[in-house]
């Protein structure tokens, strides 16, 4: 594979996470026999290179025909198979050349998921990337690529800072806070949260290495409630579906996720002393003026980002 | 011992037979080598060596390492007892629709794994088809649980197990269990004296795999048992965790992983697999 070849491939997150993306790449389903087997997207495109080879090797009906194949003809469908593959999985190698395609990458904590999801749905120009904040950090600490990252908290946005991922400046633009969650009936019979410490009720947390773990630590140490903890989820989203789906009895989310999930809460006035901020801060120190756009549209009171979070549920800065 | 297993194996560590390859298939063959080769070599040059000794002496490694140690070999074990029958009846039944029930035994192997812990979910969790019924009859609740991470770790392996040993069955024929019946032994003295031993190597080989799998197990796990320190935090979810915490404790768990999944593979492979 030739470095022309290679310059056009960027990560969105690392192996370890996720798929890598190609850009500015022709799509398989414009393969006769493929069109409805791969349904068009970025993320199922391949190289014109490969896609001609792949062409040339079904026009003498190796991939589709039934008459016993040329061997020069099987070699390259499997030469292809192969290198896709390589693609596929290596594709890490590249140095800030992503193309126009994908637009403003937004890495974002995972409570923000539905609200971003509305405010960019309908503009082609940004892509947004969900995980818990620390696994964002995390990707980014390992070379993802990403133009703005919004954390849950400002611990974690800090620990970004500190490791040199992100030079922009943080900015507050919302806060929100856990609540006391119930599968719909509350068939626990969950009062407060003292209930929490009760032995035979299934109690699940996020783990203290994501920001809603860390913030249900704080907020039971202060309250006096030593939880008997069944699970604690790597992310609040895994935990709300847990919660809905009735296999826990009662955890610690985010009001905002707690709305989403459809789940019941319980009175917890001890919880809303702790509220955790949402942080948004540029990755490059001086943001193109697309990217600076995306921000402005949440720092920016009144604007559309900012009464999105606001409809949401989440509390203003 | 003269059973027929040692026959066979001799047969097989004769002279290769000289066919020709051609040079381009060498060559891919090498570079997916290559491919599997890699992630090792970049895990081990960020290992932190000298801080290994600290890291893996830490009590939630050792607690991870524990209920990992547990999961996996009760795991293990539910697939030789339960795969080995299923293996047996696949082999050697005539079977309704073959193509549709080994279909489904394979089935894990492809679901995505936490996909497999959802349904295992709505199949025995608390709300689940039969888990309602285990809850209200008997009180029992399999979710975040180390027996669910037992359920889920053997749901996933399960296939490995049963496919290596339905494969021998079938390669070693029913000749010697009709043999066997001929001279007066019964269905057990058959299966115990006779099939069996023939299997051998490929129930030691299916055993491996299985437990390698519920070993390294973890998407079904942390959906359908959840992740509790010393209870359902298994090392693959306690590495999940220490990524985001500290990235060298990752790489150092990791790599207990794979010295303990390798060293098993190759002293297998040695001691049961022809080659």
């Amino acid at each position: 594979m030739s470095k022309s070849q290679n310059r056009d491939f960027v990560i969105t997150k690392p192996p370890v996470y996720g798929l890598c993306v190609a850009r500015n790449r022709a799509s398989l389903s414009s393969l006769p026999g493929f069109e409805r087997s791969l349904p068009s997207g970025r993320q199922r495109k391949i190289a014109p290179w490969l896609l001609r080879l792949i062409r040339r090797t079904m026009a003498r009906g190796t991939i589709t025909g039934r008459r016993r194949r040329p061997r020069a003809a099987r070699l390259a469908v499997a030469a292809a198979v192969v290198s896709a593959s390589m693609l596929a999985a290596g594709c890490g190698s590249t140095a800030g050349s992503r193309a126009e395609d994908d637009g403003v990458v937004v890495m974002a904590a995972s409570s923000l998921s539905d609200v971003l999801e509305a405010v960019f749905e309908g503009r082609e120009s940004v892509t947004p990337v969900f995980a818990a904040s620390s696994t964002l950090v995390a990707q980014l600490a390992a070379g993802a690529e990403a133009d703005v990252l919004i954390t849950a908290d400002a611990a974690t946005m800090d620990r970004a800072v500190a490791e040199g991922s992100v030079r922009g400046e943080p900015v507050l633009i919302a806060t929100n806070n856990l609540v006391l969650a119930t599968p719909a009936g509350n068939p626990g019979g969950v009062t407060g949260l003292a209930d929490l410490s009760r032995r035979g009720l299934l109690v699940g947390l996020c783990a203290a290495e994501v920001p809603c773990g860390a913030l249900a630590q704080r907020a039971l140490g202060e309250a006096g409630v030593t939880p008997s903890a069944d699970t604690l989820e790597p992310n609040v989203r895994a935990l709300a579906a847990k919660i809905s789906l009735g296999e826990l009895d009662a955890g610690l989310v985010y009001a905002t996720d707690a709305r989403t999930a459809g789940l019941a809460t319980v009175g917890a006035p001890e919880l809303l002393d702790h509220r955790n901020g949402y942080h948004m801060a540029a990755i490059a120190d001086e943001p193109a003026p697309e990217v600076q756009t995306v921000i402005d549209d949440f720092t920016d009171p009144g604007s559309s980002g900012a009464e999105a979070l606001h409809a949401h549920g989440f509390g203003r800065p | 011992m003269s059973s027929p297993t040692r026959v066979r194996a001799e047969a097989g560590t004769g002279p290769r037979p000289a066919g020709r390859l051609p040079a381009a298939v060498t060559w891919v063959g090498l570079v997916a080598l290559g491919l599997l080769l890699l992630p090792v070599v970049g895990l081990l040059q960020r290992a932190p060596w000298s801080a290994l000794p600290s890291i893996l002496g830490e009590s939630e490694v050792l607690e991870a390492l524990r209920v990992s140690l547990i999961v996996s070999l009760a795991a293990a074990a539910a697939c030789i007892v339960l795969g080995l029958p299923l293996a047996l009846v696949l082999a050697r039944r005539r079977l309704r629709f073959p193509r549709i029930v080994r279909a489904v035994v394979m089935l894990p192997m492809v679901l995505p794994p936490v996909v497999a812990g959802t349904a295992l979910l709505f199949a025995l969790g608390r709300r689940g088809l039969v888990g309602q019924r285990l809850d209200s009859w008997f009180g029992v609740s399999l979710p975040f649980t180390t027996a669910g991470s037992v359920v889920a770790a053997a749901f996933v392996a399960l296939p490995f197990f049963v496919v290596t040993v339905e494969a021998a069955l079938r390669q070693a024929g029913d000749g010697l269990d009709e043999a066997a019946a001929t001279l007066g032994a019964g269905a057990w003295a058959t299966m115990a004296h006779v099939t069996l031993p023939t299997i051998r190597p490929a129930l030691a080989v299916g055993t491996a795999l299985a437990w390698a799998r519920a070993l390294g197990e973890f998407g079904a796990t942390l959906t359908f048992a959840g992740s509790f320190p010393g209870r359902t935090r298994t090392l693959p979810l306690e590495t999940y965790l220490a990524l985001e915490r500290d990235p060298e404790a990752a790489v150092a768990i990791s790599l207990v992983l794979m010295a303990v999944a390798l060293a098993v593979l190759v002293t297998l492979r040695d001691r049961w697999m022809p080659r």
